[in-house]
């Protein structure tokens, strides 16, 4: 039994579409929260492979 | 700034070198003055006090017209001596509107507002109920600010079933006004302004929405949704990060996530890690056929004789 898995596309998502965090503007408030993300991606890729 | 003045000021290397030195100055001083910490201890005891202590405090704050002087002039004095001082703030320009964080505490967070006036601009299109309280100062004010208002959206807000945005009038604005505006149910528009805007905002952190929302301005329909969650966000980007990156051995780490309390980041997890290894996740989406919420409880059970038959066929 070899690893399988399933195409995104066929898998089903929610009615209810919910994106990130900073997707919405309302200018009320700074948001970095995808700065902090792309720091947060990076670190994992770093630990994943430090070389 | 002309292009030659803007070349010959950037050849004067030791007034550049000048200039940071005295920002940085400024930066370590910052929060150490008059108005900060005036402000911190007028806040001090609400780390965790609910969204209505906080905005009667914070509303006292930014009527306080000789504090918002205190908090800005220093800043104001450092940037007219010097064209390259650097504030010490986060800042962010977004067209016509130029904010940053001035003022950041546990409790609240104050951004000032520059929204430049634009002539004969056309009216928003779309209304963001942003999903927390705030209260604004309107420095400089002119026009009016019309709102509008919809249901609170809870844990298990359903975008099918969501109300529309109704509008509920309109509130003059003038120079010094402080408002309240709870942005868990409430969209505003500025419009009618006659000169630039100046606004305080302290946006407060405790009571928020789980989530922020997008309606369209004519019709009142809702058009888009995004979670106020940081860590869901952040953990529904790493987990298909880690399924891009065929990480099989995280399959505790999407197993939390398919257990967690906001119901958009388990389906995700279970959709991510179904496409990593679908027979690990199995057990898992059996479980979910009984979610807490409809929606995902639908999504497993549209899915679950589908991925029985696929592993079926491989075995």
């Amino acid at each position: 039994m070899g690893l399988f898995g399933i195409d995104l596309a066929e898998i089903v998502e929610l009615g209810t579409q919910v994106a990130g965090t900073g997707a919405l503007r309302a200018g009320e408030a700074i948001a970095d929260d995808v700065f902090e993300m792309v720091v947060g991606i990076a670190m994992l890729v770093y630990e994943l492979d430090p070389h | 700034m002309s292009t030659p003045d803007l070349a010959d000021a950037l050849e004067d290397r030791a007034a550049l070198v000048a200039s940071r030195a005295a920002s940085r100055r400024f930066a370590e001083q910052h929060r150490l003055g008059a108005a900060w910490r005036w402000a911190d201890t007028a806040l001090v005891g609400l780390e965790t006090a609910d969204a209505e202590q906080v905005a009667r405090r914070a509303t006292l704050l930014l009527e306080d017209s000789a504090w918002v002087r205190a908090l800005l002039a220093p800043m104001m004095r450092a940037l007219d001596g010097d064209r390259w001082f650097e504030p010490p703030w986060r800042v962010q320009r977004d067209g016509p509107r130029l904010g940053a964080v001035i003022y950041e505490h546990p409790a609240l967070t104050i951004t000032g507002t520059l929204l430049t006036h634009i002539p004969g601009a056309a009216p928003t299109a779309r209304l963001v109920v942003p999903g927390r309280l705030s209260v604004v100062r309107y420095q400089r004010g002119s026009g009016r600010v019309l709102l509008w208002r919809t249901e609170a959206a809870g844990p298990d807000f359903a975008a099918a079933s969501a109300p529309p945005i109704v509008p509920i009038g309109a509130v003059a604005l003038r120079d010094g006004l402080v408002r309240r505006i709870d942005g868990r149910t409430h969209a505003q528009a500025i419009e009618g302004a006659e000169r630039d805007l100046v606004m305080l905002t302290a946006t407060i952190h405790a009571g928020a929405a789980p989530f922020a929302r997008e309606y369209d301005r004519a019709s009142g329909k809702l058009l888009r949704v995004a979670t106020l969650d940081h860590a869901a966000a952040r953990a529904q980007l790493l987990l298909g990060f880690l399924r891009a990156a065929g990480r099989t051995e995280a399959a505790p780490a999407f197993a939390a996530a398919t257990e967690a309390p906001a119901y958009f980041l388990r389906w995700a997890a279970m959709r991510e890690w179904l496409a990593l290894d679908a027979r690990a996740a199995l057990p898992r989406l059996r479980a979910m056929t009984e979610d807490a919420n409809a929606e995902v409880r639908q999504a497993a059970r549209t899915m679950l004789p589908t991925v029985e038959a696929m592993l079926e066929c491989r075995d």
